[in-house]
């Protein structure tokens, strides 16, 4: 068990709890980017180097900033912002219950203790990704590109004639 | 406690609080935000089975990849939605869209 895994388990943790509780919505998007950041390590301690690359491209690089300008654009910034519905305890106890099922259900089970880590960096996992799973790619680009030209229809509205 | 179980425990926990955040939060893009850390949590799940219960091939790692690039594409929609209906209701709360209701 790597020790570096509990400073990040908490960098994850409490960058999630901070997008739940603190006040003002551009800071929970900031809470975000660390909680991210803090997935990153954890893939990289899973020796997962390419999608931790991804994670700070993909997350931290373009969805955190894209949500930073839908605040922006939506709500005034300042202020108390992050307000919680009146469904706060129904919402607390239904995720506390799914929590504690999977972390129930995940302590049994025989998990085998795993082999020491490859250590060969992207390479295998670009590998795999461009020759047994080649469709599923070009079809996942298919998705991007498809969703991007739908979120330009859609955020531009409709004209009024 | 062996480290998958950590690492299982871990995703657990980000998926509840992601939960807890979708199902109490009135801002519509903090609950977006939420669905992203769910997402993220099961990425969380898929590296971590990877690298200890499968690690001959990399299904887990490419898996997780497909799985953030269609986080990607469901985070531009989302936000497209929201700037759309905040523009056309003055408002970004959950509980005001209910133009569908009978």
């Amino acid at each position: 068990m790597n020790m570096a895994f509990w400073p990040l388990a908490l960098i994850v943790l409490a960058g999630a709890v901070g997008v739940i509780a603190d006040a003002n919505v551009f800071h929970a998007a900031l809470w975000l980017v660390f909680s991210f950041l803090g997935v990153a390590g954890v893939y990289v301690l899973l020796s997962a180097e390419f999608l931790a690359i991804t994670q700070v491209l993909v997350y931290i690089g373009a969805i955190s900033v894209m949500l930073v300008f839908a605040v922006m654009l939506t709500r005034p910034v300042i202020g108390k912002t992050n307000l919680s519905s009146f469904r706060r305890p129904l919402a607390a106890i239904v995720s506390a219950v799914l929590s504690g099922i999977m972390a129930w259900a995940e302590w049994w089970g025989p998990w085998p203790a795993g082999g020491p880590a490859p250590g060969d960096g992207p390479r295998p996992t670009g590998l795999e990704m461009l020759t047994t799973h080649l469709l599923p790619f070009e079809i996942a680009g298919l998705i991007l590109f498809v969703a991007l030209v739908g979120a330009i229809a859609i955020g531009r509205g409709v004209e009024s004639k | 406690m062996t480290g998958l179980t950590a690492y299982l425990w871990l995703g657990a926990a980000l998926f509840g609080l992601g939960t807890y955040g979708v199902l109490a939060k009135k801002n519509a893009i903090v609950a977006l935000m939420c669905i992203e850390m769910m997402l993220s949590a099961a990425n969380i799940n898929l590296a971590a089975f990877n690298r200890f219960v499968a690690q001959s091939d990399l299904a887990g790692q490419v898996f997780a990849l497909f799985s953030v690039s269609v986080a990607a594409a469901e985070a531009a929609l989302g936000l497209a939605m929201i700037i759309a209906l905040s523009r056309h209701r003055r408002t970004v709360e959950l509980d005001e869209f209910d133009m569908l209701k009978g």
